[in-house]
């Protein structure tokens, strides 16, 4: 009973919405990094599209995974 | 007064002022990888060291999967799924350690150059060594976090030390989105 408490509590604050976010910015960041894995092995020169795709690469991280809004004051749950 | 002083320290004031020192430190910390970076293109400009493609590929995957296990120890955390924190904490040690092995353990002894033998290799060395202190640092920095944890020392609404070390572990990550495209991928192989 206690466990299914605690799940309703989890989805109603949008745990799976959350999960959900990770898994397709992590999917995201595979197929870049696959993208620019391929792009080095067949360009030596391209050196531009493989800084325009580890910008991108950062930016993601940088805002979905280090939650860097929080700084600003949004989203906070924590209390006194 | 009184409401002043309580609200000065409270748990939310804290973590705030905390969080602000923590990006404050990974800001100036960046810095010191940017000049990496740039040492690197300065001296080598379009080639780079002949290394080992499948192992660089490899090894970002593993730092990049560790960033996704971190998020969700993060996320479990933030609504009180504590079990669910340790499990993906535990993973996430894992992959670093797993990361260092293969940069450490693997890359380094058959790199095509030894340290110190010229320029390139000592910037080689320098940028994957550095960067391997601060995976060390981390995986040291989780297992305390993840030790606490089990000593249930954090909850849905007290878990700042789990905020940071996520904030630093996926900084760590975002060094090494340059650091791999800079070291394995641009330029002509020498």
């Amino acid at each position: 009973m206690a466990e299914k408490i605690t799940q309703v509590e989890q989805d109603t604050n949008g745990y799976k919405e959350q999960r959900n976010i990770g898994v397709a910015v992590f999917i995201l960041l595979v197929a870049l990094t696959l993208g620019e894995f391929f792009i080095g092995y067949i360009a030596t020169d391209w050196n531009w599209p493989l800084w325009g795709i580890a910008i991108f690469k950062a930016v993601l991280i940088v805002y979905y995974f280090m939650h860097v809004t929080k700084l600003f004051g949004s989203s906070e749950e924590e209390s006194s | 007064m009184t409401t002043q002083v309580e609200a000065h320290s409270s748990y939310k004031f804290k973590s705030e002022s905390n969080r602000l020192g923590l990006w404050l430190f990974i800001i100036s910390d960046s810095f010191v990888f940017a000049g990496l970076l740039v040492s690197r293109f300065y001296l080598f400009q379009n080639e780079r060291p002949e290394l080992n493609q499948v192992l660089g590929f490899a090894v970002t995957l593993v730092l990049l999967t560790s960033s996704f296990f971190m998020y969700r120890a993060d996320t479990d955390i933030r609504h009180g799924n504590v079990k669910g924190f340790t499990r993906n904490i535990l993973v996430t040690i894992i992959l670093g350690v797993l990361f260092l092995v293969g940069v450490v353990g693997l890359e380094w002894p058959t790199a095509p150059f030894s340290v110190g033998e010229n320029a390139m290799a000592s910037v080689f060395f320098t940028m994957t060594g550095m960067h391997a202190l601060h995976v060390l640092t981390g995986v040291i920095f989780l297992y305390v976090v993840y030790r606490n944890g089990k000593r249930g020392l954090y909850s849905k609404e007290r878990h700042f030390p789990v905020e940071a070390a996520a904030i630093y572990w996926h900084f760590v990550d975002v060094v090494w989105v340059f650091f791999y495209p800079a070291l394995y991928l641009m330029g002509t192989a020498v």
